[in-house]
């Protein structure tokens, strides 16, 4: 699924308030797309849908591929245009993974979609090939794609297999500064009256404004994905980035590699030349809390402020 | 007689608000009966179309819809040379230019199944939905409404996640005045249910001049100043607030609905706590409220005035003048437009001897003390292959390719088939009906965890001395039974929150966290009632309808019965006050409520302590418990 227009009942990226985060975990994602993925845990109601569509329009100037929780195993990994099909054709019609290819696949609700669709996306990122063999088509292709989920978790977690290939892992909580609350539901309000001025064929000055720094943003990003590659990281902080995995009892070798990757897109969107340790502190959390082996998938916060602690230290005790 | 139906009454306002803005989009009414409902969704319905003018169609949505009863599929086209096409589901449609917006109705969203309540979270509140299902891929644009009613007692069966989206929830009495709540009471014990029959009647007709006030107020541009969105949040205090800003979002957009309806271009507080009121929030000036109707009564002389038949024409006059000088010393800044205002200030005044329906307040609470923790999983679909699944038991919830040739649905294997036979006859002489192994459809169907033993462990009355063996049988007969297993732990020492009990669901009891559960060292505080509270909730789910059969389910309660921390103090998770034997009480209370499931089997593991060895007997009196003793070693 994927619709080309602008949609303007999307709130423009660079207006939403707060979900500093959330922000952060998916510009680092597009600065640095082999961190693989994003997943954003928080109850109902945290702007967790709204934040991703937001950076896909700002970015891409679309919706991104959709995969919902009521999608068939066919319309996932490809199959026949049935309409086709009952005319006595035979068109293959790509499905979502394909159609999501060197871009990302959004699913909503991801703890919710069906077990047998989450071992062919487990399947397909593990593999990077989508070997399609039913209904007599017989296909193998290369794929790759950013997976973007969100859950709530109060309606149950993931699978660790699947939790794992979550470059990123964003628990978010309803903002309790009084002065953002109000900023929240103000913009809300005012883009509610926006949208109304757009349907009434006005135009709105509110997210024409949106839009301007959208396009300014994303140039900033594209430019600090450009500078990616030429940021340095010198053997200290690699050093420091599996300290840290060490000692919070990470399982694998991913959670250092995420660590480093991020900090490096980090540092790019910071503009520094070089990784430091500030950039670590900044992403390890997200980087690292869904890989802790004392890790359970309810709705308390996972990194706690002793696990803060706990990292500054390992960061700046030497 | 006057048509009741009018934008004076309290409830109709606040549905022409709900209408008039799109994005309240969903209304849950509680208490509220069939016929009510049904009455209620035609009214919603024509208010909308006068707001949007465009035809509105009303979709009843079964509680046992199946997934393409919701999304669509491919079906039959009788004997056309497209012999298939697409039928379009409930909730999506390829085909948007001709199609109706539609208002979705769901006569008991507490009795909906998994399918819906999936749907509901995918649907509710969204502008695009995107449909990718058996090689169909569009996006739907339709408008969709939704309104559902359900009982209060089973609001904790409805996930928090899906209860969220629904913006206006709001109880059915406030549809009524005081004594049109007393009369109708009456006659519903005497089963005349014909008081509010006119009022809500599913073939009322909406007045001309009410659809010309809701096109009006349509026109009217209504903004949020700052100090009413100050407003909306003195109303929600810090703790109410900080599980779902939709709650915010859905009071401020119900004001501006208000202000629209009166004309008025700036939102006052005023709309501010009429929306909280019938959001069903205690609003904390009630002493100016009580006041005004004091007023109000004392203009009138007589309470029985029906707020639902106030008209304009025949009671403007009545209190008027009073209650708006009223008004004024309270509000200064508020600047009556017109007629609507007036009423509406008056009506504000009258129908404010409501302060018990406080929902909001109800709805936290449920959130807040976890009572319905067993949502966590009742929104994923059943994992295959799991122990303890049976395949003759549970619910059929869709369709999936079969594995086997057990339980095979014939009518969606020939659906499947059915989509090839053109392609497969193209390339054979003789013209049949081919089935091929692939094309087999099997039931999907609910797992149903045939048996369950919820077990609570209270943890500060363990000692190394007790004799574990008959706690040791009961997991022996979860093992052999491979039932699922809810243990409740109160007073561990690793507990997350000391002053209340936890709740964790094991597959089996092999489940690993279930052993480092039962591990835990005791604790300081003893939060009983609450883990009784989790095992009462627990037991509501188990044996809800959604779940199809009714399991087999034991409750073991492990405790000398000395709780010292009370329900409430472990619901807020603070220390009110000093607590004597409140905690004990509440324990009592709560098993006396869980007496009531008579066909679930309860033990009481009684550890015989040496002190007051009458507080575990009263608890498994209350509980009508069969009482096991763990003789302490050492009085052996």
């Amino acid at each position: 699924m994927n619709e080309n227009s602008y949609d303007y009942s999307i709130l423009p990226y660079s207006l939403i308030v707060g979900q500093k985060s959330i922000k952060m975990a998916l510009e680092l994602l597009y600065i640095a797309p082999r961190i693989g993925g994003v997943l954003i845990s928080g109850h109902s109601g945290t702007g967790k849908t709204t934040a991703v569509r937001a950076f896909s329009q700002m970015m891409h100037k679309k919706m991104p591929v959709t995969l919902p929780i009521n999608a068939t195993e066919d319309r996932v990994i490809g199959g026949w245009r049935i309409d086709e099909l009952m005319r006595g054709k035979d068109t293959i019609q790509e499905g979502l993974v394909e159609e999501a290819n060197n871009g990302m696949l959004f699913i909503d609700e991801v703890n919710l979609l069906d077990d047998h669709i989450v071992n062919i996306i487990l399947d397909v990122i593990a593999t990077g090939k989508l070997c399609i063999q039913r209904d007599g088509i017989r296909s193998e292709k290369n794929i790759s794609f950013n997976l973007i989920g969100t859950m709530n978790p109060e309606e149950g977690g993931l699978r660790p297999q699947l939790l794992d290939r979550f470059g990123l892992l964003v628990s978010i909580q309803a903002e309790t500064d009084p002065n953002i609350r109000q900023n929240i539901l103000s913009t809300i309000l005012e883009f509610d009256c926006a949208i109304r001025q757009v349907k009434a064929g006005k135009t709105s000055e509110f997210i024409e404004h949106g839009r301007e720094m959208d396009s300014k943003f994303q140039q900033n990003l594209d430019h600090a994905k450009a500078t990616f590659d030429k940021i340095t990281l010198d053997n200290n902080i690699e050093k420091a980035c599996i300290k840290i995995t060490n000692e919070f009892d990470i399982e694998g070798h991913r959670g250092d590699y995420v660590t480093a990757l991020s900090a490096k897109a980090l540092a790019a969107l910071e503009g520094s030349s070089q990784v430091k340790l500030k950039h670590i502190e900044k992403v390890a959390p997200m980087a690292l809390q869904h890989r802790k082996s004392d890790m359970y998938q309810d709705s308390h916060q996972q990194w706690s402020e002793e696990d803060q602690r706990k990292l500054r230290k390992l960061l700046y005790s030497e | 007689m006057n048509n009741p139906i009018n934008l004076y009454d309290s409830f109709f306002r606040a549905l022409g608000c709900a209408a008039l803005d799109p994005k309240l989009s969903g209304i849950l009414i509680i208490d509220a009966t069939y016929d009510e409902l049904d009455g209620i969704a035609s009214i919603y319905r024509q208010m909308i179309e006068a707001v949007s003018n465009k035809p509105i169609k009303i979709e009843l949505l079964n509680t046992t819809a199946k997934d393409d009863d919701l999304w669509g599929r491919p079906g039959l086209n009788g004997l056309k040379e497209d012999m298939f096409q697409w039928h379009p589901g409930i909730l999506a449609n390829d085909k948007n230019e001709n199609e109706f917006d539609k208002l979705i109705q769901i006569p008991d969203l507490s009795l909906s199944n998994i399918n819906v309540l999936r749907a509901i979270i995918q649907t509710l509140g969204v502008d695009n939905i995107a449909v990718e299902r058996h090689g169909f891929s569009f996006v739907s644009h339709q408008k969709r409404y939704w309104i559902s009613r359900c009982s209060q007692d089973s609001l904790n069966k409805i996930p928090s996640h899906v209860l969220d989206r629904f913006d206006v929830k709001t109880h059915i009495n406030n549809s009524r005045s005081t004594i049109q709540k007393e009369q109708y009471q009456n006659a519903r014990f005497m089963n005349k249910l014909a008081l509010n029959h006119d009022f809500f009647n599913p073939y009322s007709k909406l007045d001309d001049k009410i659809i010309n006030q809701l096109q009006k107020a349509k026109q009217t541009e209504a903004f949020f100043p700052k100090d009413s969105i100050n407003k909306v949040f003195e109303i929600l205090d810090v703790e109410n607030f900080s599980f779902s800003f939709r709650i915010p979002i859905s009071l401020a957009r119900l004001s501006i609905g208000y202000a629209m309806l009166d004309g008025i271009h700036k939102v006052k507080k005023t709309h501010v706590n009429e929306a909280a009121r019938f959001l069903g929030f205690n609003i904390s000036d009630k002493s100016k409220v009580k006041k005004k109707v004091q007023i109000a009564n004392l203009l009138s002389g007589n309470i029985t005035i029906k707020h639902s038949n106030l008209m304009p024409n025949d009671q403007q006059e009545f209190s008027i003048s009073m209650v708006q000088e009223e008004q004024k010393e309270n509000d200064s800044d508020l600047k009556v437009d017109d007629n609507y205002s007036q009423i509406s200030n008056k009506e504000e005044v009258i129908l404010q001897t409501n302060d018990d329906l406080n929902i909001q307040s109800m709805l936290i609470k449920s959130n807040k003390d976890d009572s319905f923790p067993e949502s966590k999983q009742c929104l994923q679909l059943p994992v295959k292959n799991k122990i303890g699944q049976s395949l003759k038991g549970g619910m059929i919830i869709g369709y999936e390719p079969a594995k086997s040739l057990q339980d095979i649905s014939i009518i969606h294997t020939l659906m499947e088939s059915a989509k090839y036979q053109k392609i497969r006859n193209k390339y054979k002489t003789k013209k049949r009906f081919w089935i091929s192994p692939i094309d087999f459809q099997a039931h999907r169907r609910a797992r149903i965890p045939e048996m369950i033993l919820i077990l609570l462990i209270d943890f500060t009355c363990l000692h190394d001395e007790i004799d574990e063996t008959p706690l040791l049988d009961q997991l022996t007969w979860a093992y052999s039974k491979r039932a699922l297993i809810y243990l409740i732990r109160v007073g561990a020492s690793d507990a997350y929150d000391e002053l209340r009990a936890e709740k964790l669901l094991g597959q089996n009891i092999l489940t690993p966290r279930i052993n480092d559960w039962l591990e835990a060292e005791p604790g300081t505080a003893t939060p009983l009632a609450h883990g009784l509270e989790l095992v009462y909730q627990t037991l509501v789910q188990c044996l809800n309808v959604r779940y199809g059969n009714t399991p087999i389910i034991k409750v073991v309660i492990l405790s000398d019965g000395r709780g010292n921390v009370t329900l409430e103090d472990s619901l807020k998770n603070q220390v009110t006050r000093t607590i004597t034997r409140e905690g004990i009480d509440d324990a009592l209370k709560v098993a006396k409520r869980i007496q009531q499931f008579n066909n679930v089997e309860k033990i009481y593991l009684n550890p015989v302590p040496k002190y007051y060895k009458n507080i575990p007997l009263a608890l498994a009196n209350e509980l009508k418990a069969k009482v096991i003793p763990i003789f302490d070693q050492d009085i052996d």
